[in-house]
């Protein structure tokens, strides 16, 4: 390993890397050497020699931990070793040789995405994957720097509800030229970026996913559908090096990722402690919008939400109301937000069902009902009260939630 | 001196001629009984001894053989202790046989240590095998007499006891029990104690049910603990169509091989109910064991089969229900022989919504990891489900909702909308083989199920805009067909098609 400084692409792949292995490494450096630009000018060795010592402080630190946490921590130990010996230029022509969908983007060149920077401890790498060749993902990773993002994140428990808003919004969003960022994580994160894809507009990327482990691994395996699908017509990216397994403390650390990618951040649900709610917390820091989906009072997932709202959030009820604060096509659909369904009814809808329909329709924009309760509410028998329902449904002005209950969709 | 009996055995509903004859000649004692006999059969030759001596009849000592023909036939079960005895006593020259030149007479029976003559399962079905083969008379125990009666054109003759019964052979049969009267068995039936009525609210599930019911639908009901679905699946047989004397006859067949015919009871006069627990195995649900036994799909043979938690089932038997429920049998292989018991019944599976059971209930939050969700509802597979048309949300009804509902309807009402609807159904079918809605094949669905333009347009854009499959736009065409059928209507319009959708339910969740 060289006392001369390698170049800078080199060094960022290098440490990125390295930093994918050790939480706090890049901001070790940084504290250490002062700025990002003067840790990339440090001769390999000189950083090679800090890292053990460090190292060493550090194994005390860790014999503390148990189970699975210690056989990870093992083996990231192991990996951050190798990576310390193999030096800069390995380390890159490593993460180069990938297939071609595949792209390595460092902090120094000019395609890094530029709202990064806005992080204390900006990641020096970031690995990306979409799309079938080089110049489709490096356009998509230069799209991320020009169009507009917004992150919609959320628990990975949700409730219908919040399924619902989740694919509304992220679908409104899309239509509109935003480009959904989430985490691909299961529940609202998954039900987001499917919305997004599934959305079809010729939106390049379609959805943004960043990721808590290695670009190219997938997690949760049980979305491995989705993941391709995203990887085929949207971007994967992920601060950490190709093959890294996720664990816990990365997902934080995304979080901070996808909150500065992002011009606003929207929390649909989420428990007071909770990753939905450190993403936020990250946006608010470095000043973006912070938009919640208010939730209902005293439920353990409309924590986080609901306080946030009180702390100054803005209200998100639709897609509108986020491009409103963004500022992007601010001026149509404006004032909808809770009225009643954008759709007007067709009309062989309403000369089939007539009374019945606009009865139950107006039922249902007080809250969500049984059939059996609008049955009673709208004095219809529950046949003629099923047949309206199904109808709603049909024209997609109502959807049927667990717990048998029929919810009215709001475009 | 050699002497022969005739009796029968069964291998599963069918039954077999099976010889019983006694060799007694003068050598050193034994007595063997040969022809493939079980561990059961085997036995008797105690109980026959002793039942001999404690009848006052003498067990001489002499080389006795026992011989069971044919030869290549399993023998099973206690029920040829009685045609041994008698074969026997026939043989020894303690009994002369009576029944020259006035037909056979064939005997079942199992012996008691004293003598008297104990019930054997299965009765019924050895009285039809052998009426059906010009067999003049059954020689019964008493307690079997009520069954074997129900068999018209067959003498039935019971006896109480092995000396009883060589009475009936020396005078050739005397004192045959009446025949019994069907219809008055029938007419006779209290009806039963669960009521519709007693349950208020979820009259949209009640209405669901009905369908089901008028249609032989399939039905899988997803609600919380304690929202009532065990209550509701329970007041199914009371609004089914009334037991036909036919029917009845078939469902105390099977109960009676099952041996699960209580004393003193000779006829099933209600459509089953079986509810098996969960953790039962795939032979308890669709049948098996070594000598093949009906399973509770059989024993729910015209009537309700209740599956409490579905996915908790064994996969073997959730798998080993597509049989059943496709072909209205099921036909059970083993080395020795192959039997097919009926199984044409009603599938109501009841599932929580999920392991916690309180996703969607509004009330508790459910504390289900995504995954352990997933799991749950993908134990379901897609062919078993593809036999389930309805599929339905059983909410909680909260007290308030519920006294407000006030009293609901009875179970006879909705039973006569039932009926009217299945003579639709069978009117419709006639010369098809098919009786209800729900077994129709897809060509008989093209035919039967004629859609007016506003509903064909209804359906094309409920295809499109809920994504159904082709398969799911069936079931809601055939389960249409019913509510139409319900309705009194010719052709389906566009209001039965969306009652219809209203009931497929969680297929989205439930990969259907």
């Amino acid at each position: 390993m060289g006392d001369r400084p390698a170049g800078a692409r080199a060094m960022c792949v290098w440490l990125g890397t390295l930093a994918s292995y050790r939480p706090g490494f890049i901001n070790d450096l940084v504290l250490r050497y002062r700025t990002t630009a003067q840790v990339l000018v440090q001769p390999p060795g000189d950083i090679a020699e800090f890292a053990r010592r460090r190292s060493r402080r550090r194994r005390t630190e860790a014999d503390g931990a148990t189970g699975r946490d210690a056989s990870g921590a093992a083996s990231d130990a192991a990996r951050f070793a190798a990576v310390l010996a193999e030096g800069p230029e390995a380390c890159l022509g490593r993460a180069e040789r990938r297939p071609p969908g595949d792209l390595v983007v460092a902090w120094s060149e000019s395609l890094y995405p530029d709202q990064l920077r806005d992080l204390g401890d900006p990641p020096l790498c970031l690995f990306a994957r979409g799309g079938k060749d080089r110049d489709t993902v490096r356009a998509r990773v230069s799209a991320v720097v020009d169009a507009p993002l917004v992150a919609v994140v959320g628990t990975r428990t949700p409730s219908p509800y919040g399924l619902d808003m989740a694919r509304c919004l992220a679908d409104g969003l899309t239509r509109a030229g935003v480009i959904v960022v989430s985490g691909l994580a299961l529940g609202i994160d998954a039900a987001a970026q499917k919305a997004a894809v599934d959305a079809e507009v010729a939106l390049s990327p379609a959805t943004v996913a960043v990721l808590g482990c290695g670009a190219d691994v997938v997690y949760p395996r049980t979305n491995a559908k989705l993941y391709a699908r995203v990887a085929g017509s949207g971007l994967v990216l992920s601060e950490f090096a190709w093959g890294v397994p996720a664990r816990a403390w990365r997902f934080p650390a995304r979080n901070r990722v996808m909150a500065a990618l992002a011009r606003a951040v929207v929390l649909v649900e989420g428990a007071q402690r909770s990753g939905a709610r450190i993403t936020a917390g990250y946006g608010v820091d470095i000043g973006r919008e912070v938009l919640c989906v208010p939730g209902e009072a005293g439920r353990r997932l409309s924590q986080a939400p609901n306080r946030l709202l009180g702390h100054g959030a803005g209200v998100c009820e639709s897609a509108a109301d986020v491009l409103r604060a963004i500022g992007v096509g601010g001026d149509r659909s404006s004032g909808d937000g809770a009225g009643g369904p954008a759709a007007p009814l067709p009309v062989y809808v309403l000369d089939h069902g007539g009374a019945a329909i606009r009865d139950v329709l107006a039922a249902l924009s007080d809250a969500s009902f049984t059939i059996d309760q609008l049955a009673v509410r709208c004095s219809l028998t529950v046949a003629k009260a099923a047949s309206a329902v199904s109808d709603l449904e049909i024209e997609g002005l109502a959807r049927r939630v667990e717990g048998g209950r029929y919810r009215l969709l709001r475009q | 001196m050699l002497a022969r009996v005739a009796s029968e055995a069964l291998s599963g509903l069918q039954g077999h001629p099976v010889w019983v004859e006694a060799d007694v000649v003068a050598a050193a004692p034994t007595f063997n009984v040969v022809g493939l006999p079980d561990a059961a059969v085997q036995e008797s030759r105690e109980r026959v001894r002793a039942a001999i001596v404690n009848s006052g009849f003498e067990f001489p000592s002499r080389r006795i053989t026992v011989n069971l023909a044919p030869a290549d036939l399993r023998k099973e079960g206690p029920s040829f202790d009685l045609p041994i005895a008698l074969a026997f006593l026939l043989a020894t020259g303690q009994m002369r046989d009576g029944t020259d030149g006035r037909g056979l007479l064939a005997a079942v029976g199992e012996l008691g240590l004293d003598g008297s003559l104990r019930p054997v399962a299965g009765a019924l079905a050895v009285a039809q095998s052998l009426r059906a083969r010009g067999v003049r008379g059954l020689l019964l125990p008493a307690g079997n007499a009520g069954e074997a009666a129900l068999v018209s054109g067959l003498e039935v003759y019971p006896a109480g006891s092995l000396a009883e019964a060589a009475r009936q052979v020396e005078t050739g049969g005397c004192g045959a029990a009446p025949p019994a009267d069907l219809e008055a068995l029938l007419c006779e039936t209290p009806p039963g104690e669960a009521d519709f009525a007693d349950i208020a609210g979820q009259a949209t599930v009640k209405r669901a049910l009905e369908v089901a019911v008028a249609g032989a639908h399939n039905v899988l009901m997803q609600g919380p603990p304690g929202a009532g679905k065990t209550m509701l699946a329970r007041r199914l047989p009371g609004i089914m169509p009334p037991l036909m004397p036919r029917e009845a006859v078939e469902i105390t067949r099977i109960h009676s091989v099952a041996g699960l015919l209580p004393p003193g009871v000779p006829l099933v006069v209600r459509r089953p109910f079986r509810a098996p627990h969960h953790s039962i195995s795939s032979p308890g649900l669709v049948g098996g064991g070594g000598t093949p036994r009906p399973g509770e799909v059989s024993l729910a043979h015209l009537g309700v089969l209740f599956l409490d938690e579905f996915p908790e089932y064994r996969l073997s038997a959730l798998e080993g229900l597509r049989q059943p429920l496709e072909d209205g049998e099921v036909t059970i292989s083993r080395r020795l022989q192959s039997v097919t018991y009926p199984a044409r019944l009603m599938l109501v599976a009841a599932m929580n919504p999920c392991p916690c059971g309180f996703a969607g209930d509004g009330r508790r939050e459910c504390s289900c990891e995504g995954y352990r969700l997933r799991q749950y509802r993908s134990r379901l597979s897609g062919p078993l489900l593809d036999r389930i048309d309805l599929r339905l949300d059983v909410p909680r009804v909260p007290p308030r909702e519920r006294r407000e509902a006030g009293r609901a309807e009875s179970s006879s009402a909705v039973r006569e909308r039932v009926v009217a609807a299945r003579r639709r159904q069978q009117e419709r079918f006639a010369g098809t083989g098919v009786y209800a809605n729900a077994h129709m094949t897809t060509r008989q669905l093209r035919r039967f199920c004629q859609l007016d333009a506003e509903a064909v347009s209804r359906l094309d854009r409920a295809y499109d805009r809920l994504r159904l499959s082709a398969r799911a736009a069936d079931r809601v065409v055939k389960v249409a067909r019913t509510i139409a059928d319900l309705d009194g209507a010719e052709h389906i319009r566009a209001g039965h098609v969306a009652e219809s959708l209203s009931f497929r339910g969680l297929q989205e969740e439930l990969n259907g």
